[in-house]
């Protein structure tokens, strides 16, 4: 028997729509790498290299992370005819099968996502040395990010009213991105604080980047990891709800 | 029998040992900043630092490190680098040129043993009042009496040792004056660079030369000023300004993404089965390769470099003098380092800006490579001195209304656009490429003010002598690499300013 959430991966990985999301985000990076990158001809009072990979990395976050969200909270418009609920009600799958497969078919999408921009990545890697270990640096910390929204974005799509799951999944978004800037002493909890860390973003609007990696990073993973936990618990608490209520 | 030897052997090593642990700490080191420490402010000197060593052979590292302050902050610092090997009961004397001193700083001395340990650090000090009259060299074995005014210092050297081997460390010296009987004594390796020195400062002559002294020694008032820091009264961008960078362009990069992202779309859209895997990665493997050729390539190749210098060349030996300044930038932090060709003998970190801070240049002399750290957004400028040797052959005459040239280039350069300069005024010649023989014939009346030339040398805050005071010139430029610098693992868009300038004199008949 076929493991199902690789014939999840596969169906999103052929979907159009999907496809449309993806090349709207390429076009997007090809203009804005051609409008930033630098000239060949020297201008003394103007010219400076803009840190493409900073620019490029938080925009990867941004859109990885909406991207994570808006698929695991089964607001994406493909997704909406493949929910949840209607799969813990109609298939055989035991529920914790279910929102495991859920969570592990978008994360193989993510990885799916990180090979297709490495090329652009390779490219836009400005720094001296040229180091390649930057880039597989972004990769864990992006999927690690993905992590929490992840769950919380299962825990979402259990809810069957669909305006109330495509707001929670906007507010989750977007905290999580302001969230650093409204805790400066705690902002290492929260996702956009890493990435800044890895790019060398000591100061972003007038928020000093604080991250030690020894010290912060298993607190981070340990708490992501629990977030994770405890949301797709309660998914699973909330689709055995509706997997009782049609049986009986 | 074994018992002995065993024990004469472990005697001998205890020994061994004993007496080159007791000489080791008293290595004697002298430093001089130029002959008995006399030198002249705004000239090139000699440093000697000379060292005896009483224990067993050594290995030190000697470290000159001369600073040139900046205007507004910060200040520039080139290292000196040399490794010497002493053997045991031996003096070695090793010879620095050091361009013209920022009085405001110290020379500053290291030697260290190669384990690091600092054997003498030393901070020269520096008198002004001394420096700035006049300098008068007697190389004499006889004590030749001289009518030259109380206020200039004058220096016999009696013994060949003290002199320095480099000819442009006797530009310190205002005149130099040499008894035949001394020239005759001294060894080949002096006489050529007394030679040399003769040639490109015109402050060096046999004593039978001269009737008077007066007639070529004037004391010349020296003002103190904050020194300048470069060959040129403002440092040089336009060389910089508008050059290209080779890296790859906007349109290569558009044109290397839009292909990736059309070829994955088309792969997505229309291929199914198992093909698809396969041609899947065979795309993305290729493209990633691409792309990190490409990004490796923009961060080696974004440095840009430019290169001015006057070269004069002396017809009747065919040696040249080049005094050059390299203008370097650089977009990113990175270490520069660079072997330059062995006829440098003097290369120093002149100047940046913006100024901020303090850069040190390392230069290792037995290696000929420099090395630099740059900031990014930085222009740097060396400066240095080579020598070079260019023969072109010249026959000139002069007519009352026209003069004659006719000119034999056997030099590796091509010289563009040369024009004769007599006084103040010009006329374009043409021309002279490698191996080819010329005849020009230049009117008097065709001679057109002012001179280009002259306008470029108002720039030049360095000359040598001969420069200024030549009549009738010959000059061009240069457009092929005069001084090789190459970078390791970088590639630098390179643009050159090559002045070369060649006195036309009438030979005598």
């Amino acid at each position: 028997m076929k493991i199902w959430w690789l014939v999840d991966f596969r169906a999103k990985i052929k979907d159009h729509k999907y496809l449309k999301i993806e090349f709207t985000y390429y076009f997007f990076i090809i203009l804005l790498s051609f409008i930033l990158w630098p000239s060949q001809t020297l201008n003394l009072n103007r010219y400076s290299v803009p840190d493409l990979f900073l620019i490029f990395a938080i925009l990867h976050f941004l859109f990885l992370l909406y991207l994570t969200s808006v698929i695991s909270s089964g607001n994406l418009l493909s997704e909406k005819e493949f929910k949840i609920i209607n799969l813990a009600k109609y298939s055989s799958f035991s529920t914790f099968k279910i929102v495991i497969g859920r969570a592990l078919s978008i994360l193989l999408y993510l990885c799916f996502l990180f090979i297709l921009l490495l090329p652009f990545n390779l490219l836009i890697n400005f720094s001296f040395p040229y180091s390649i270990l930057r880039i597989l640096y972004l990769y864990l910390m992006l999927l690690l990010d993905a992590i929490p929204v992840l769950g919380l974005g299962i825990l979402w799509s259990t809810f069957q009213n669909p305006s109330l799951s495509w707001f929670l999944h906007w507010s989750t978004y977007v905290l999580f991105i302001i969230f650093p800037f409204l805790f400066p002493k705690s902002s290492f909890f929260f996702p956009l604080n890493n990435i800044l860390w890895l790019v060398k973003a000591e100061n972003i609007l007038y928020v000093n980047v604080v991250f030690n990696p020894k010290i912060h990073l298993p607190i981070i993973i340990f708490v992501y990891l629990l977030i994770f936990l405890v949301s797709i618990l309660i998914a699973q608490k909330r689709l055995k709800y509706y997997k009782g209520d049609d049986k009986e | 029998m074994k018992k002995i030897i065993f024990i004469l052997l472990f005697l001998n090593l205890f020994f061994l040992n004993l007496f080159s642990v007791a000489y080791a700490e008293q290595i004697d080191v002298k430093i001089d900043l130029g002959i008995d420490g006399e030198w002249k402010l705004e000239r090139f000197i000699p440093l000697f630092v000379e060292i005896y060593n009483p224990g067993s052979k050594v290995t030190l590292d000697i470290e000159v490190i001369y600073t040139q302050g900046l205007r507004y902050a910060g200040y520039c610092e080139t290292i000196y680098k040399e490794k010497v090997e002493i053997l045991s009961l031996s003096r070695k004397k090793v010879e620095f040129l050091i361009p013209p001193i920022d009085f405001r700083y110290p020379v500053k001395v290291k030697v260290l043993t190669s384990s690091g340990e600092v054997l003498k650090d030393e901070k020269l000090a520096l008198t002004i009042e001394r420096v700035t009259l006049p300098l008068v060299l007697v190389l004499s074995k006889k004590n030749i009496p001289l009518n030259i005014s109380g206020k200039a210092r004058i220096q016999r050297i009696y013994e060949e040792e003290k002199l320095p081997v480099n000819y442009r460390a006797y530009d310190t010296y205002d005149l130099v004056l040499i008894d035949r009987d001394f020239w005759n004594s001294m060894s080949y390796l002096l006489k050529n660079s007394l030679t040399m020195a003769r040639i490109f400062t015109k402050r060096v002559f046999f004593t039978d030369e001269i009737p008077s002294i007066k007639e070529y020694f004037t004391l010349n008032p020296v003002g103190l000023k904050i020194p300048h820091n470069t060959f040129l009264y403002t440092p040089d961008l336009s060389l910089l300004e508008g050059q290209s960078f080779i890296y790859p362009g906007k349109f290569e990069i558009l044109l290397f993404l839009s292909l990736y992202f059309l070829l994955l779309f088309l792969i997505r859209k229309f291929l199914q089965g198992k093909r698809f895997l396969i041609i899947f990665l065979i795309l993305i493997g290729t493209f990633s390769f691409l792309g990190a050729y490409l990004g490796l390539s923009f961060t080696k190749d974004a440095l840009v470099v430019g290169e001015k210098s006057l070269i004069y060349l002396d017809p009747e030996s065919y040696v040249a003098e080049n005094f050059f300044t390299f203008s370097i930038f650089s977009p990113f932090e990175r270490e520069i380092i660079a072997s330059y060709s062995p006829n440098i003998f003097v290369l120093y970190d002149a100047y940046y800006q913006p100024q901020k801070g303090a850069t040190s240049l390392i230069v290792d002399k037995k290696m000929n490579l420099l090395k630099m750290y740059t900031e990014r957004n930085r222009v740097y400028f060396l400066e240095g001195v080579s020598y070079h040797v260019i023969p072109i052959d010249i026959n000139f005459t002069i007519l009352s209304d026209r003069f004659i040239l006719t000119v034999q280039n056997n030099s590796k350069f091509n010289i563009k656009s040369c024009i004769v300069k007599v006084d103040n005024k010009e006329n374009f010649v043409g021309d002279l490429l490698k191996g080819e023989k010329k005849v020009w014939t230049v009117w008097r009346s065709g001679l057109r003010g002012p001179s280009l030339l002259s306008e470029v040398l108002k720039k030049y805050k360095i000359k040598s002598d001969p420069i200024d005071n030549e009549k009738i010139i010959l000059w061009g430029r240069i457009e092929d690499s005069v001084n090789i610098l190459n970078f390791f693992n970088l590639n630098a868009g390179v643009r050159r300013d090559n002045i070369i300038i060649i006195p036309l004199r009438e030979e005598e008949k």
